[in-house]
């Protein structure tokens, strides 16, 4: 083989694995479960539009890779807070107000998904509320607060450290056409009160 | 000659900067081709997707009350009790039947192993209080659809499958803390199961 062939071989070899890996790489990116991707946002909550009826080819993928069942969109929705109605992280050392109306759905559950803690795995102390639980007060608003210090009423203890995710399930939407469906005023609120 | 750029900028050689863009150009294109690959084979070659992770847990054709690992992963709510049948519709069709009680909120949803649900049907939705429904191949409904007495109206909703193998799930909500065990009764109330009776003998 003349010297000339050989470069222009290994030049061959280079081109090809330069794109096989920029190609495997970007795919496996962008199937991440955390990337912000084709996601809708309403105030603080997002929700990732996995539950089409169809879903794109990246939907697919991300949930075939993070081994989860997405709702079908009849049957509910799932929305997620990681931050409150001014744009700030939540954090398990502040205290926090959610509150909110009439929602559209037929039942609602909220939950705390600390990022430290597995959420369902912790039985032993309250991680949410369903629909049926809260109770409204004459205007029909009802209130949930967060935080490390007990307070009567609807409470929901922060024992983790750091960030944390709010999680709300609608089930049985009351709107056509999932999440985009929903205006903000329909989600809940929420408020910082203080922090530690 | 395009080619002759193609491999002179390969080679090396002196500088020259088409042969450098076209050389990039050219990654672009293989690397876009790899991108796409991939991402429309994941879904057919996971191995670590909701179907693969039910399958290493349960058994075929029965509902099972999810283990609290897997609920985490795959309803990531604690107030829904979730049952899973997993099936291969090779064994013949499948019939999930059930009677949902009045207020309690009651899904079912059929998935491909990747985790997208196909259907999906809540007690509200359901006709005449019932749920009856048959899943099937293509082929397994041309079959069924030969037998059908023309006279007598098909009790059930026939549903085609993508895929021959998938699972099943059903939802219900634990509406007040303590009502758990009565939630895992009703989910455990839908019956599914192999029913090769409305195929033809052969």
């Amino acid at each position: 083989m003349k010297r000339d062939d050989l470069r222009q071989f290994a030049g061959f070899v280079l081109f090809v694995l330069t794109s096989l890996a920029l190609g495997l790489i970007s795919a496996e990116w962008m199937t991440r479960r955390e990337i912000d991707f084709n996601t809708l946002h309403s105030g603080p909550w997002r929700a990732a539009l996995q539950a089409a009826a169809d879903p794109d080819p990246y939907t697919r993928a991300r949930l075939a890779r993070s081994g989860g069942a997405a709702l079908a969109l009849s049957e509910g929705l799932r929305l997620t807070a990681t931050v409150d109605d001014d744009g700030h992280s939540l954090h398990a050392e502040c205290h926090y107000k959610i509150s909110g109306q009439g929602m559209p759905g037929r039942y609602w559950t909220l939950t705390l998904a600390d990022n430290s803690l597995q959420s369902a795995g912790e039985a032993a102390h309250r991680m949410g509320f369903t629909s049926s639980e809260v109770l409204r007060d004459h205007a029909g608003t009802w209130t949930i607060e967060l935080g490390r210090d007990v307070r009567a009423g609807f409470f929901l203890p922060l024992t983790g450290e750091g960030p944390f995710t709010l999680v709300l399930h609608l089930y049985e939407p009351s709107v056509l056409g999932g999440a985009a469906a929903i205006s903000r005023e329909q989600l809940p609120h929420i408020q910082k009160e203080t922090c530690a | 000659m395009r080619a002759g750029l193609f491999w002179k900028g390969l080679s090396g050689g002196r500088f020259s900067l088409s042969a450098t863009l076209f050389w990039a150009a050219c990654i672009v294109v293989l690397a876009a081709g790899v991108h796409i690959a991939t991402i429309l084979l994941i879904p057919r070659f996971a191995i670590r997707d909701a179907g693969h992770l039910l399958l290493e847990r349960l058994k075929m054709t029965q509902f099972q009350i999810l283990p609290p690992e897997l609920n985490a992963s795959l309803i990531d709510d604690p107030a829904i009790v979730a049952a899973a049948c997993p099936y291969n519709l090779k064994e013949g069709p499948l019939r999930i039947t059930t009677r949902p009680e009045p207020q309690e909120f009651l899904s079912v949803a059929f998935y491909q192993n990747g985790g997208t649900a196909f259907f999906a049907v809540t007690d509200r939705a359901a006709a005449k209080e019932n749920i009856n429904i048959l899943l099937v191949t293509p082929q397994q409904l041309q079959s069924i659809e030969a037998e059908d007495d023309p006279d007598e109206p098909v009790q059930e909703l026939r549903l085609i499958a993508p895929d021959a193998s998938g699972f099943v799930l059903v939802r219900t909500l634990v509406q007040r803390a303590g009502e758990r065990a009565e939630a895992e009764k009703r989910v455990l109330a839908v019956s599914c199961a192999v029913d090769t009776s409305e195929l033809p003998e052969n």
